[in-house]
């Protein structure tokens, strides 16, 4: 009965969403103010049915409900309660409909807080995004429906694909659903502007925070994805360029490029035309990224074709939101009238910049995830396209980028000055040159790019936190002074330059996890010790153990360091009998300088087992950091007022700047 | 019954929102001030910045110049462009269309789409409608710890070889008919048990240890019809289409009476026509070996198996399918008189059946053999 009620919901949001697309677009263009507000309770009634079928699709999970087809397809009644929560979105349906809670949640809070936005706006941004559930819900009705029966009702269930039988890899997709969801309203606003054929003022004052929010949960996300791949794959490794990790990777940099070009609009009204283009795209790659990666393409084009429907349905989606939105703007965006000037050195100009680069890096990684498809789609030929191509491309546009974010922050807004610029972050260029340059002579001539790349490390932070320095007037007026001028830095400063330092961070963590990493591959026999990288590591055997849905092997290792006992790892090879799937779970202990990874191979026959043993210096560093670039956006989200950029006035007052 | 009262109250809480969506008296915030709003909000964040030091006074006045100037501009395009303040014209009558419109739709689209007599089967209720019998699971964990003590028990294997291919434990399966096999000796259905265990494990593909078991099975007790059915899976398999079409044949012919049998071979059969009727379509092994030869050999090979075609069907012209097979394939050899020939015969043998005379002219149109 639950799941009935559950499809009945999903339907009654249908509903809502159909309503909630028509009626406030039509309300706003004949001017009805009735219909218009409707937006705001048909935005809310489809949150409450939607949310409600989602908690149906988790009751019949928990309840092991095999005669729901979904159920049975990815839960098993020995299954631990985490997982069978966890397993309602850990399937094509499931994920589907949770894309839409949160959609309709992010809609909700608009509904509900948009208080001050003008009320055309607010009905045109709801309608489009009544039109992306009607989308989404219909997709999902028709063909994926989570609530789909069965008769009769089979005895037990397949089981969930053991490798998503793991926390992190459960709040991965909500995280990055989260961010995919959020960019849409950024969408939303901007064809609700195009709508119009004008941008309030604010307009930007409600783009930004939503496209911080979504950026912040998309960092979130992705990070997520790749620590997990970095402990439950059992490579070492922590990102592979796969095509999966691009798709969410492509709208984190366009959003990235968002964040900036809405901050330049937020506070200087300018580059209105790029920023509604720069939303467009990047829920566009979100779509983009959600459907690669459900739709199955990614593991094999004719696994598209094999489910025709679903394809078609996928395709058809993409074309009318991506190609309608585009074919909007293209007719509509010469009715936007531009907004500020500014000279070419400003901070506009540098974030100008920034926005090129990513742009570029989006670009870069779409063809290099999108080509292998489309060459096999054409020809049939399968082609890989890995880490060489993203290192030869990929690298070469973001060192650039990295170099400049430093500037960034100290330009004045409007008109910025280079040359004193570049003197004063010389303390923090030659900080950086020196460590680099201390790298270099440790490491007996390590290697130059990894030198340099501690360099530019350095730099990003340093220069992060020179900014505040430069701002509190720090050793230029008395400690008081700059107290009190910390205390009154916007939180927005604050933010800035805690995730531009979170970059430096992660850039820190990349750089010496990939130059400074030890691999050992061998065999060991059980009493064997190994020294790796100042570890000793003992191999005490290997002993079976039994877990809910699994049996395993666990490896039991000591490691000692000058004697000392300082860990005891256990690596573990997992079967899981219903799935007939092993699993590998590393063994990892984090020190300070690194992490020590250590993974049970097979068995040789004679009694000693393949052992991998990874030591990977600073690698936590990468997670480390992203967290950093989420505080980053918290603070600067929490600083709610909106701010204006103060322009730099020319010396010749008597002469201003051209009206706008 | 109570799944409709649910039903009932979850669409009247929906149809609720939707009157509450289109009320009266919904008030709106002035259209066009909004602009106003934020640039005087942002004059007052200037002035209260300035007052406690966070920004000099000269940069403050620069900015306070460029949020006046768009001060100015917004309030004059409000004047250029007054407020006509939008009218709610809307009416009861039409909020109530719309709910009760959207509540149909939901009605119609779950009586389609729904199975409100299905009723919802948690795991823990299996079996309660028989009080007093084990549940599966229970059955099963103890008859598991049975033959954790007494391995050699066979009639344990025996009966927990079929549990466990029901709930798709291949491996278990597999391992529980081969104690049975061993303990109480080969039969029939243990050996069938074994085989189809085997390809679960294979996930379906019936491999060569599967196939010698299932031989076995028929061997030691020929009225069995699963292993027969699964070997001849594995015919279609190997790609011997027609071989495994005439294996169909025979179990259908051997097993006349209705049932869910019949259908399934009868389905599988018209699958397999549908597939060899496309073309003569040699096997796997047939194609590997012609990328090898040269284009005559090609051509000699393609028109030794047309003429084979050609003289079963002088001796059984009774295929309407292998007629229409033989004309593509000398269309495709560029003999069309041949293909034309064909065609004609094949009139000549169905000329009462009006379906095949009309696919017949089809294929005789598609082909250019008339004009």
């Amino acid at each position: 009965m639950i799941a009935e009620i559950g499809h009945f919901a999903t339907l009654l949001a249908l509903a809502f969403a159909l309503m909630q697309g028509s009626l406030p677009i039509w309300g706003a263009y004949k001017g009805d103010t009735r219909l218009m507000e409707s937006a705001r309770a048909f935005a809310i009634g489809q949150f409450l049915f939607v949310s409600f079928a989602f908690a149906c699709l988790v009751a019949v999970y928990v309840r092991s409900d095999f005669s729901v087809l979904n159920v049975w397809q990815n839960s098993h009644s020995a299954k631990p309660l985490i997982f069978k929560i966890t397993g309602s979105w850990g399937n094509h349906e499931g994920s589907m409909l949770l894309w839409v809670v949160i959609l309709a949640f992010f809609g909700a809070l608009v509904a509900l807080f948009g208080n001050n936005l003008p009320a055309r706006l607010r009905a045109n941004a709801l309608g489009v995004q009544g039109w992306i559930s009607i989308a989404f819900l219909f997709f999902i009705l028709a063909t994926s429906n989570p609530f789909a029966r069965l008769s009769p009702v089979p005895f037990d269930g397949q089981d969930l694909n053991p490798i998503l039988q793991d926390i992190s890899l459960a709040i991965h997709p909500p995280l990055l659903y989260a961010g995919y969801v959020g960019f849409s309203m950024a969408f939303s606003f901007a064809i609700a502007a195009l709508i119009e054929g004008k941008i309030d003022a604010a307009w930007a004052r409600w783009v930004r925070p939503w496209t911080l929010i979504a950026w912040m949960f998309l960092t979130a996300g992705i990070s997520m994805g790749s620590w997990w791949a970095y402990y439950e794959l059992g490579w070492g490794g922590w990102w592979f360029w796969d095509p999966v990790e691009n798709a969410s990777f492509m709208p984190w940099l366009a959003g990235t490029a968002l964040l900036h070009s809405a901050l330049v609009m937020e506070r200087r009204a300018a580059l209105k035309v790029w920023t509604i283009l720069l939303a467009i795209l990047t829920f566009s790659l979100s779509l983009l990224g959600t459907f690669l990666v459900r739709s199955g393409v990614l593991t094999s084009v004719h696994a598209f074709a094999v489910d025709a429907e679903r394809g078609v349905f996928i395709l058809a989606i993409m074309a009318v939101f991506i190609g309608g939105a585009l074919a909007l703007f293209a007719w509509r965006a010469p009715l936007l009238r531009q907004g500020g000037l500014f000279a070419p050195v400003s901070r506009e100009g540098a974030l100008v910049l920034n926005n090129l680069f990513l742009a570029t890096a989006a670009g870069t990684v779409l063809i290099g995830t999108l080509y292998p498809l489309v060459l096999e789609a054409l020809t049939g030929e399968k082609i890989s396209v890995g880490a060489p191509f993203f290192n030869k491309t990929f690298g070469p546009t973001m060192i650039p980028l990295l170099m400049l974010v430093p500037f960034g922050p100290m330009m004045a807004w409007k008109r910025g000055d280079l040359l004193g610029t570049s003197q004063r972050l010389m303390v923090v260029a030659a900080l950086a040159l020196v460590t680099a340059g201390a790298v270099y002579w440790s490491f007996n001539g390590g290697p130059v790019l990894a030198a340099l790349g501690v360099g530019l490390a350095v730099w990003l932070i340093g220069g992060a936190i020179f900014e505040i320095l430069w701002r509190v007037k720090f050793m230029r007026a008395p400690v008081a002074e700059s107290w009190r001028r910390a205390g009154g830095l916007p939180r927005s400063s604050w933010g800035t330059m805690t995730a531009h330092a979170g970059i430096g961070v992660v850039l820190l963590g990349i750089v010496s996890a990939t130059a400074w990493r030890t691999e050992v591959i061998t065999t060991m026999n059980p009493g064997e010790t190994l020294t790796v990288a100042g570890n000793d590591i003992t191999f005490e055997g290997v002993s079976p153990r039994q877990g809910p849905n699994y049996s395993e092997d666990v490896g039991q290792f000591t490691v000692r360091r000058d004697g000392l006992v300082v860990a005891r790892l256990e690596p573990a090879k997992r079967f899981y009998s219903v799935r007939r799937q092993p699993t590998t779970e590393a063994g990892i202990k984090s020190f300070i300088g690194g992490d020590l990874y250590v993974v049970l191979g097979d068995p040789t026959g004679d009694g000693s087992y393949v052992v991998r043993i990874y030591d990977n210096p600073l690698v936590t560093l990468i997670w480390i950091g992203t967290y950093i670039m989420v505080l980053g956006g918290a603070v600067s989200l929490s600083d709610r007022r909106f701010r204006i950029g103060v322009p730099r006035r020319r010396r010749v007052v008597a002469n201003p700047a051209p009206a706008e | 019954m109570t799944l409709w009262i649910f039903l009932a109250l979850m669409a009247a809480g929906a149809g609720a929102i939707v009157l509450y969506a289109l009320r009266p008296g919904a008030l709106t915030m002035p259209e066009g001030n909004a602009d106003l709003m934020v640039y005087k909000d942002q004059l007052t964040a200037l002035d209260n910045e300035l007052e406690s030091g966070r920004i000099e006074a000269s940069e403050a006045d620069s900015a306070r110049i460029e949020i006046s100037r768009r001060l100015l501009a917004a309030q004059s395009e409000a004047d250029r462009n007054p407020l006509s303040r939008p009218k709610a014209k809307s009416s009861a009558a039409r909020a109530v269309a719309i709910a009760t419109a959207g509540m149909l739709f939901v009605l119609v689209a779950y009586i389609q789409n729904g199975n409100p007599d299905l009723p919802g089967v948690p795991f823990e209720t299996r079996n309660t409608d028989n009080p007093g019998e084990e549940t599966v699971p229970q059955l099963l964990a103890r008859v598991e710890s049975h033959l954790l003590d007494t391995p050699e028990d066979g009639r344990g294997w025996d009966l927990i070889a079929p549990i466990y291919m029901r709930m798709n434990r291949f491996a278990d399966a597999a391992e529980a008919f081969a104690n049975a096999a061993r303990l109480l000796g080969p039969s029939g259905m243990r050996m069938a048990g074994y085989g189809e265990a085997v390809a679960g494990i294979n996930a379906g593909v019936i491999v060569q240890e599967a196939r010698d078991a299932l031989v076995e099975a028929i061997e030691l007790d020929p009225t069995l019809l699963r292993p027969r059915f699964l070997l001849t899976i594995a015919l279609e398999q190997d790609g011997k289409l027609a071989e495994a079409r005439d294996a169909w044949r025979g179990l259908l012919s051997e097993n006349p009476e209705e049932g869910p049998w019949r259908d399934v071979l009868l389905g599988r059969i018209e699958s397999l026509e549908a597939r060899i009727g496309d073309d003569p379509r040699p096997s796997q092994a047939q194609v590997e070996a012609a990328q090898d030869m040269s284009p005559a050999d090609r051509r000699e090979m393609v028109e030794t198996m047309v003429a084979q075609l050609a003289a079963r069907l002088e001796t059984d012209g009774d295929d309407l399918e292998g007629w229409l097979r033989l004309a593509r394939s000398y269309a495709v050899l560029q003999q069309f008189d041949a293909a034309r020939g064909a065609v004609e015969a094949a009139r000549g043998l169905f000329s009462d059946d009006d379906r095949a005379m009309a696919r017949l002219a089809d294929v005789a149109r598609t082909l250019g053999l008339e004009e």
